[in-house]
């Protein structure tokens, strides 16, 4: 069986240990009790009983058709750091979805890929990715399988063909190592870049702290918090701090140069004009540049501009109308409480990072 | 529940059907490569040509779809398994033009399903299914000819069930014939021969092309 844990254990032991007795990969130790678990078919009976007593949903991911496996999770991060699956040979998934910003791309507001070329949206962080069952800005994909395919071949990204990229890993030793036994081929690639990707979990922020009461939030968090609760929740719901499978118009006015229409781009329907996927707020000290198009710099500025708006809710959310006001205090407040989101574990994991 | 039993005591065991499709200009073959006329006043060259059809979910055993290639014989011969049933002598076939949406969620597909025989199409979730590619040419004004068709997902639902054929124990092998005369007729009077992405268009045309569906024992 293998084992997978996310959880804090006062930094003495990071990274991957692979225990040839018990067969477990331990991504991180754990000191508090909280483990988070993957058995082979996916989350363990434990870490589900786990998950719901601290408000979790279950995965939307089903694992039985991608069993969790070591050999396809170290696969899958290869994968995503290399940047041969780019056409120049310069951009890898990692490129814009850096771990050390929860695998946003930091100070850009669009990312560049091959050849500089410049996409129209923002990179957007990548985390409790099995919880999610639409990707992209406009849920264009609607299962992480498949994902990743979208970047790989995109032309303003990595610009690669699947048969470039098939002929690739047929001739890579490396690959043909590291594929061992399976097929090389294209549904075993995105099933590894998919495992590795639902092995970043966040849930060790200071705000998960408090919901297990292990630190106590200041009077001025605890404000933000009430704040938030009051004022954003509706959208951005724990413990996810999203909203899987909805999308909302939050006010923005098209850029007249992008020309962005979000979801009706994919669905063809104008009463989707502007909605967008509700992102999740899980370290969004650290995904700055923030909005569809990266067009907001800082985390005050986003608080100040939701500050004084009424939004239209989508009808999955209940549909009316919510009016934000928030004083400059209270923007502050609210601000304090979102960096409890901070998850300094997440980021600092050494198996999220390029392997060595 | 009494029903659900009596059913299941009728099943015996699982038969095949083998169902050639063949791609029809009105009563003329469809070739590739080649100029053909479509109406008096059209021709198509047509030099790729590749369609899905996969079991409706109600027929479903697991996932199942077939790639037909006009360019690969061997894969327009589809052997196609029913149950049979001690109770009835007419069997049917019911095929879904396109792929279930079931699957098109359902993660990476192996097979005729794996994303790198060309017809998924990575920038959103779906298959293409119908990719023909080629030229028109009407009233001697020739256009190229590319129609990517699909989509499985609201207004842009583009699957369509085939007509069910019904057919006696006597039959093993059956023709579905393709007429996509009627197809190119509406393509030519929405002057649309440029479609890539799952909208009502695709939706439409691929309505047409099934109603052009017939099966012939």
């Amino acid at each position: 069986m293998s084992v997978f844990t996310n959880s804090r254990f006062l930094g003495l032991i990071a990274g991957v240990v692979f225990s040839s007795i018990t067969g477990c990969i331990i991504f991180q130790g754990d000191a508090n009790g909280s483990k988070l678990v993957f058995s082979g078919a996916g989350l363990s009976a434990r870490s589900e009983r786990t998950l719901i007593a601290e408000g979790w949903p279950l995965p939307r991911y089903d694992f039985t058709q991608n069993p969790i496996d070591p050999e396809m999770v170290a696969l899958g991060r290869k994968l995503f750091y290399d940047v041969r699956l780019s056409s120049d040979g310069r951009v890898s998934c990692g490129s814009c979805h850096s771990s050390y910003t929860a695998f946003a791309h930091v100070d850009h507001p669009r990312s560049h890929g091959v050849l500089d070329r410049e996409g129209r949206r923002n990179a957007p962080a990548l985390m409790n990715l099995a919880w999610q069952s639409e990707f992209m800005w406009d849920g264009a994909i609607k299962h992480l399988d498949l994902q990743s395919l979208a970047p790989l071949t995109h032309r303003t990204e990595m610009n690669m063909s699947i048969d470039s990229i098939l002929a690739f890993l047929k001739n890579d030793p490396g690959y043909q190592r590291a594929f061992g036994k399976r097929e090389i081929g294209i549904p075993n690639m995105l099933k590894a870049f998919a495992q590795f990707e639902m092995t970043l979990i966040s849930r060790n922020s200071r705000y998960d702290s408090m919901k297990r009461k292990q630190v106590v939030f200041t009077d001025q968090e605890l404000r933000g918090y009430q704040l938030f609760q009051k004022n954003c929740a509706v959208c951005h719901s724990e413990p996810l701090f999203s909203k899987p499978g909805t999308f909302a118009h939050n006010g923005l006015q098209m850029d007249s140069i992008l020309r962005d229409k979000g979801r009706a781009e994919i669905s063809s329907n104008p009463a989707d004009d502007f909605l967008f996927k509700i992102p999740s707020l899980r370290n969004v000290e650290v995904t700055y540049p923030y909005m569809h198009d990266g067009r907001m710099k800082t985390l005050t500025e986003v608080v100040k501009y939701y500050s004084d708006q009424t939004l239209e809710l989508p009808k999955t959310l209940g549909g009316g109308q919510k009016t934000i006001r928030l004083d400059s205090k209270e923007r502050v407040d609210v601000v304090a409480f979102l960096m409890t989101l901070t998850d300094p574990d997440f980021l600092q994991n050494p198996s999220f990072q390029e392997p060595r | 529940m009494l029903l659900l039993s009596l059913e299941s005591t009728f099943v015996t065991a699982q038969s095949s059907i083998q169902i050639q499709h063949q791609v029809k200009l009105g009563d003329v073959s469809l070739s590739l490569g080649v100029w053909q006329k479509s109406d008096s006043n059209v021709s198509v060259r047509i030099d790729k040509l590749r369609w899905y059809v996969s079991l409706p979910t109600a027929e479903k055993k697991g996932c199942k779809a077939w790639l037909l290639d006009l360019s690969d014989s061997a894969s327009l011969n589809q052997i196609y398994m029913y149950p049979t049933r001690s109770d009835r002598v007419v069997r049917n076939i019911s095929l879904l033009f396109g792929i279930d949406s079931a699957i098109q969620v359902g993660g990476v597909g192996t097979g005729a399903l794996d994303p790198a025989r060309g017809m998924y199409w990575t920038w959103q979730t779906g298959y293409v299914q119908w990719k023909m590619e080629g030229a028109i040419r009407v009233d001697g004004a020739e256009s190229p000819l590319e129609l990517h068709l699909g989509g499985f997902d609201g207004p842009a639902n583009a699957q369509v069930l085939l007509p069910k054929f019904m057919f006696d124990s006597s039959v093993d092998s059956v023709v579905a014939r393709w007429n996509i005369s009627p197809f190119l007729a509406e393509v030519v009077h929405r002057k649309k021969y440029g479609v890539m992405s799952p909208s009502p268009i695709a939706r439409d045309y691929c309505r047409i092309i099934a109603d052009g569906v017939s099966f012939h024992k």
